[in-house]
């Protein structure tokens, strides 16, 4: 039993039943109940990678058969993917409990953080539409009281809309795809696509591209972000940064490498243009921004385009391009760190407009250095991992002859670059405001950081292995 | 020791030298001054060419090399930074970030050492690019405008950085690897406009590093706003990375000069190295007038290397042997001659806390050698005989004649002639003339930063006496590439036309200076004269106490000569221009895309679905 990845959603989620009648009887206590199950999740995680190959396998629920159950889909690449996520989740996890669990509505908080990790695990690991629905509406509904914060509900209630938007179309896209293909598994389904009407894949695929753009931070849904970003709490920005993007946009990959795989071409095309649209505006609006969290915010979506755009273009063939669609994953899994660096980071430092942070890393040198290592991985300067997801995707796009492509992601990377360095100039080279006050941070929250520049290290070290470790995710065959 | 072991030596002792300078800067300095003496002695005292990995990458490795193209310019390399960090003992006094400015330099020579000894494109793009965001760091260390300058550097790097990135890529599905050899080997089989495409994007790359018009724009704020002595390690050798690739892409990619020798389907297919000419001699122009307007010493230096890049560029791109031999020795030439500008200006700065020339003046009664350094090295950058720089100034101005192209001599005379005025312009200003009231009382610097800038002036005219020292290994470069080397022996050149005897020619210089001495001794009759006397003839004038600077006789130095030019359209100015479009247009953006209100949103929404379905129609 202890080898089934959907102790990964059970867990969290029994967990979060649990909390509730705990609160009766002591409100301190519910403090341990989401690090036990988180770290039951990593522990679960690594058996898990252990023991499974790199090709792909269904893990069916309730024992029914594969197209007919509600079926998982779990390979190591995967749980890789998976164990970088929850192990962020962890670390907003500490973080709130140590700094910011008295400062907020403890118990919802507590209730939707570990709702929202069982509901991103779902996300990664489900094999089937209509459940990725629901996970992703489990998500949303616990990332809406996550986002809420005191500082303002605007971003919150923007985020509700949105958000709800974009899951009726995927609901309606759903039930569209079950009507005409008769099933709601993801293989499955690409296999009795294929009589459909060009006419009507066109309408489906519109659906779709819209409705993923929400939780994926694509535009034309996207406008929440920033300002969810802005104003949500430090355990906040790392969650919506590093853990739901993230498991948001491998949901979406994996909705379109495994429904839409084999000839939609327009559909790709499509995303491809989408994705670049929203590289090069998320990285020009971050270019005006002044506050690091909006910055963040913005190129975070910008890198979302990227990937989704890289993977598509991967896609576009029919079949998967392996050496695109690796260093698009690889890409998506230096980012995890990276956010999850930086905005930790800031959060400490307790201010996020760049006239506060002036000078800030006199007084703050260890936490300021850190976050440079963050900085500098994300805009791909050498040592850091940043720079290999980036040369790898630079190398394989040029290899299949994508010039136009390079050229929109490399001028839209000197953008990056700039901006980024600027906010961290500002943090080293100006005259520190000596009304600003200082906050204290815990050896805790450097442990943190510290084990986050590790892995940043690490990965810059050692980019091959690593590289190899998530590659191939859905070209490993379906046992 | 190969240069893989040297280059993990710098980089573990980049992270000692920081610890120590955290306790004393001084000792820290002295440590990175011997760590790069010792890293320079062991390639020395290894000798043999050598090739080397680093293989903590599981499948990338990364490649080095000490080998007949990159031995010259690690030496250079070392060499300018064992100076430069010499001068740094004293130098850096009066830095804020002593400690990291330490580290960080560090880190710059693993990155030139990194550059200068890559294999293959890869090593030197990550190098590169290490560089780059160390520059980025020090620079912005500098003085009151430094961070904006540091953004500009940062910016155009970057540009060169990934046009270099896409040429890189490009060659490796070309020829399927990216180590010098292998394209080498390979070289017959890439297409022609693949080739011409990878061209295009190194020379690009180079020449917005090397700083040449109109590429040029982030030179004159970061040379005048970093710290001093870090100004000194960006001209000498980071801006000298640019015309390493073209230097490097030109052997493997035998665009200019070996096409005159080997001449093959390229030559006259390819319409580049003309116009790249062209484009070097624009830029000798260019920088020399903007060099003679202005009133900055450092901003004069940057404008100076604008114009000394176009010549570097014009030698290689010109295409006979003598050229790319004269090209080569000019990259060292005016690495050591901006090196002794920059230390001597520095070391200015360093007592006077200015380097405005209006503001400064007759210090040489103050500082002797400084005066000195900064006298000997512009006689060497104007290419005044008998020093180094009339060595490769004549060796540039040989295939030029020997080739005849009118507008090119041109260039490169009005360069010449130019440089006379910008370089006198400090000399003047700076060093002769009057002494202004506060600076009666400043000293000479302190002994190390004396002994960098010593080294400078004697490396600077023992190499103009005796070029053989330099040339040698230029001559056997040739030799294994397999292009005609240029004749030369210790002290003798020979070209085509005419035969250069450098120790003639400083014998000849020598006994003329004697000469000239011995006539001032015996007939000068110098009158010794205040500040502004000239001016007031005895009136009052009530500025001159509280604006003195504005009857400096430097003020407006080449006024006539400046009029000419005021209405000339500057470059920078257009990029500024258009750069500010360009950051409002993204505002436009910002509201457009992430508006407050939802109600904008639902139009947004609806133009997506209709450019999607749009996308299907048409």
């Amino acid at each position: 039993m202890i080898n089934e990845p959907v102790l990964l959603i059970v867990i969290p989620l029994f967990a979060g039943f649990l909390i509730p009648i705990i609160y009766l009887i002591s409100k301190k206590a519910i403090k341990y109940i989401p690090i036990i199950a988180v770290f039951y999740n990593l522990f679960v995680l690594i058996r898990l990678i252990q023991i499974n190959s790199t090709s792909l396998s269904y893990f069916t629920t309730g024992g029914y058969k594969v197209p007919f159950g509600i079926n998982l889909i779990f390979n190591s690449q995967i749980g890789i993917i998976l164990f970088a996520i929850n192990l962020l989740a962890l670390i907003a996890l500490i973080f709130f409990l140590k700094k910011e669990f008295h400062l907020v509505n403890s118990f919802a908080y507590t209730l939707g953080f570990i709702i929202a990790i069982s509901a991103v695990n779902g996300m990664v690991l489900t094999g089937d539409l209509f459940n990725l629905f629901v996970f992703m509406e489990l998500a949303a509904i616990a990332g809406y009281i996550i986002a809420t914060h005191k500082r303002g509900y605007y971003p919150s209630f923007l985020y509700v809309i949105i958000s709800t938007f974009g899951s009726l179309l995927f609901l309606l896209g759903t039930i569209t795809i079950y009507n005409v293909s008769g099933t709601l598994n993801m293989a499955s389904v690409s296999e009795n696509l294929v009589d459909v009407s060009p006419h009507f894949i066109v309408v489906l695929s519109v659906m779709f591209i819209v409705a993923l753009s929400s939780e994926s931070e694509l535009l034309p849904l996207n406008a929440w972000v920033p300002k969810v970003y802005e104003k949500t709490s430090i355990t906040g920005s790392i969650f919506f940064g590093s853990v739901l993007s993230t498991a948001a946009l491998f949901a979406v990959i994996k909705v379109l490498v495994l429904v839409f795989k084999g000839g939609y071409e327009y559909l790709f095309n499509s995303l491809t243009i989408i994705g670049l649209a929203t590289l090069l505006i998320g990285e020009f609006v971050a270019f005006k921004q002044r506050n690091v969290r909006k910055i963040v915010a913005y190129s975070s979506i910008a890198q979302a385009g990227l990937i989704i755009s890289a993977v598509s273009v991967s896609l576009k063939n029919g079949t998967i391009t392996d050496s695109i669609f690796n260093a698009a994953m690889f890409q998506l899994l230096n980012n995890i760190f990276a956010k999850g660096l930086i905005l930790l980071g800031v959060g400490l430092l307790g201010y996020y407009s760049f006239e506060k942070l002036k000078g800030i890393a006199g007084k703050k040198k260890f936490a300021s250095i850190l976050i440079t290592i963050g900085v500098l991985s994300i805009i791909g300067m050498p040592p850091f991992a940043g720079f290999w997801s980036k040369f790898f995707l630079i190398k394989s796009l040029i290899a299949n002859k994508m010039i136009i492509f390079v050229a929109i992601f490399l001028a839209s990377a000197i953008f990056e670059v700039y901006y980024y360095l600027r906010f961290i100039q500002n943090m080293y080279y100006e005259e520190f405001d000596s009304k600003i006050k200082i906050n204290q941070i815990s050896a805790v929250s450097y442990f943190l950081m510290i084990s986050l520049s590790f892995m940043i290290i690490y990965i810059g070290f050692n980019p091959s292995s690593v590289m190899k470790t998530i590659s191939d995710i859905f070209t490993g065959g379906i046992i | 020791m190969t240069i893989s072991y040297l280059i993990i030596t710098a980089g573990i002792m980049s992270a000692i030298i920081y610890l120590v300078s955290k306790f004393n800067w001084k000792a820290g300095t002295i440590l990175q001054t011997l760590t790069f003496l010792i890293i320079g002695y062991f390639l020395y005292h290894n000798g043999d060419y050598s090739s080397s990995q680093l293989a903590i990458f599981n499948n990338i490795s990364l490649n080095f090399t000490y080998s007949y193209f990159n031995e010259i310019f690690l030496y250079l390399g070392i060499s300018v930074m064992i100076i430069v960090s010499l001068f740094s003992i004293d130098g850096i006094k009066n830095y804020q970030y002593k400690p990291v400015y330490n580290f960080l330099t560090t880190l710059i020579f693993m990155s030139i050492l990194g550059v200068f000894g890559a294999a293959d494109f890869i090593t030197l793009f990550i190098f590169w690019e290490l560089m780059t965001w160390v520059s980025f760091f020090l620079i912005s260390m500098g003085k009151k405008y430094s961070k904006k300058a540091a953004l500009l550097f940062l910016f155009m790097s970057m540009i060169a950085a990934y046009l270099m990135i896409t040429g890189i890529f490009l060659i490796d599905n070309a020829v399927g690897g990216i180590t010098f050899s292998n394209l080498i080997n390979n070289y017959g089989s890439i297409s022609y406009s693949l080739k011409f495409k990878i061209l295009m994007l190194f020379v690009l790359a180079g020449l917005i590093k090397g700083g040449v018009y109109p590429l040029h724009i982030w030179m004159r704020t970061s040379y005048s706003e970093s710290p001093d002595s870090f100004t000194s390690i960006l001209s000498g050798i980071l801006m000298k990375f640019g015309f390493y690739l073209i230097y490097l892409i030109g052997l493997f990619f035998p665009v200019a000069f070996i096409l005159k020798n080997n001449p093959s389907k390229l030559i006259s297919e390819l319409p580049s190295s003309t116009f790249f000419a062209y484009l070097a001699g624009i830029s000798i122009i260019i920088g020399t007038i903007a060099a003679i307007l202005q009133n900055d010493a450092k901003k004069l230096i940057a404008f100076s290397s604008v114009s000394h890049a176009g010549y570097i560029l014009l030698a290689f791109t010109y295409g006979t042997s003598m050229a790319f031999a004269g090209g080569v020795t000019h990259i060292l030439v005016h690495a050591l001659t901006a090196l002794g500008m920059f230390l001597s200006i520095g070391a200015v700065y360093f007592r006077t806390g200015t380097t405005k020339i209006d503001e400064l003046g007759g210090l040489i009664k103050n500082m002797p050698l400084t005066f000195t350094t900064y006298l000997v090295s512009i006689i060497s950058l104007a290419g005044i005989p008998p020093l180094f720089g009339f060595v490769s100034k004549w060796m540039i101005y040989q295939s030029l004649i020997i080739n005849g192209s009118y507008f090119l001599a041109f260039a490169a005379f009005f360069g010449s002639i130019g440089s006379f005025m910008y370089v006198f312009r400090p000399l003047a200003g700076v060093f002769l003339g009057q002494r202004p009231k506060k600076f009666e009382n400043v000293k000479e610097v302190p002994f190390f930063m004396k002994a960098g800038m010593l080294i400078v002036t004697i490396l600077t005219v023992l190499f103009g006496v005796l070029p053989g020292l330099v040339l040698k290994p230029i001559i056997s470069m040739q030799q294994s590439i397999g292009i005609e080397p240029i004749k030369a022996s210790l002290y003798r050149l020979f070209s085509g036309l005419t035969t250069l005897d450098m120790l003639v020619v400083f014998t000849v210089f020598g006994a003329g200076f004697i000469l000239a001495l011995i006539i001032f001794l015996l007939f000068a009759k110098p009158t010794r004269v205040k500040q502004h006397e000239q001016y007031t003839a005895g009136e009052i004038v009530p500025e001159l106490q509280t604006q003195p600077s504005i009857y400096h006789y430097a003020k407006n130095y080449y006024k006539p000569f400046s009029r000419i030019f005021d209405k000339f359209p500057s470059m920078e100015k257009l990029y500024k221009k258009g750069a500010e479009y360009l950051s409002s247009s993204f505002g436009v953006i910002e509201e457009f895309f992430y508006e407050e209100s939802i109600n904008g949103y639902i139009w947004l929404i609806s133009i997506t679905f209709l450019v999607i379905i749009a996308i299907r129609w048409f």
